[in-house]
């Protein structure tokens, strides 16, 4: 299988709807970006930002747009959402079966090639799952 | 760094509580308006704001008032503003806990802590069952909540 669920350790357990991060051959690519946004220093505002948004939307809050955007999929049947900070982009998508799973952090310049990547990462995860 | 390191970065940092909070009271006042029918104009006048600085809230989700100005909102939407400072050694244990009983798909019955502010239903509505010091559930329409 290339790809798994690993139960995120970076935000509130508490939440109502569980939160995973998404491994690809058992790589945790969200994991890579947030120790590298740590050790850079300068936008650990901006991800403490997005985990307090990806826990609120979580437990079921209402979000604004310009905090937690819904990504066009086109046809495709999944949701994928980024939840946003000025410069910082975190992407999960809902996996009705297990909760919501984050995918990668990226920053607003590579939003387009970010998307790009989510959206064929998930909809290779659910055609595995089937 | 290991993961559990990278959670109390994100924790320790003061944005990640405000961040928690703005959307706390965004969320309190949007449904308020919903519940209500009202428009940005009739709502404005009820919080004692101006419409601009109304828009501005809805439109970012940031509040950035006063902490005296953010509960004369919250009474406004019919929520009592609840604060609790948790110790970080609690917190961090309950965390773990919850977090220990997820891997091993464990029924936890421990006590569930919330640090950041809640916003209490207002004794007027009778429909909110508060247990254990949890978060108060709504109903929700996932759609809505989804954006």
């Amino acid at each position: 299988m290339k790809y798994s669920l690993h139960l995120s350790d970076k935000v509130n357990p508490q939440t109502d709807v569980t939160i995973f991060e998404l491994l690809i051959n058992d790589k945790n690519l969200f994991e890579k970006f947030c120790k590298k946004v740590l050790k850079d220093g300068n936008l650990k505002n901006e991800l403490s930002k997005t985990m307090a948004i990806i826990e609120q939307a979580s437990s079921g809050y209402l979000l604004p747009a310009k905090k937690h955007n819904k990504i066009n999929t086109g046809s495709a049947t999944f949701q994928i959402f980024e939840a946003k900070a000025k410069i910082l982009r975190v992407y999960y998508f809902i996996d009705e079966k297990n909760g919501n799973v984050i995918i990668i952090g990226g920053k607003k310049g590579n939003q387009k090639q970010d998307i790009e990547f989510v959206t064929k990462t998930v909809k290779e995860y659910f055609d595995e799952r089937e | 760094m290991k993961e559990n390191n990278i959670r109390k970065v994100i924790r320790d940092n003061p944005a990640y509580w405000v961040e928690k909070t703005n959307i706390a009271l965004y969320d309190a006042i949007l449904r308020f308006m919903k519940k209500k029918n009202m428009n940005q104009k009739s709502m404005a006048k009820h919080l004692e704001i101006s419409e601009g600085r109304l828009s501005q809230i809805l439109n970012t989700g940031n509040i950035n008032y006063s902490l005296e100005k953010i509960i004369q909102i919250a009474i406004k939407v019919e929520k009592y503003p609840a604060f609790s400072f948790i110790a970080m050694s609690d917190l961090e244990e309950a965390e773990n806990k919850r977090l220990f009983e997820k891997r091993s798909n464990f029924d936890y019955d421990g006590q569930e802590y919330y640090p950041f502010f809640m916003m209490f239903e207002s004794a007027l509505n009778q429909n909110v069952e508060l247990k254990n010091n949890k978060q108060i559930k709504f109903e929700l329409n996932l759609d809505e909540s989804r954006n």
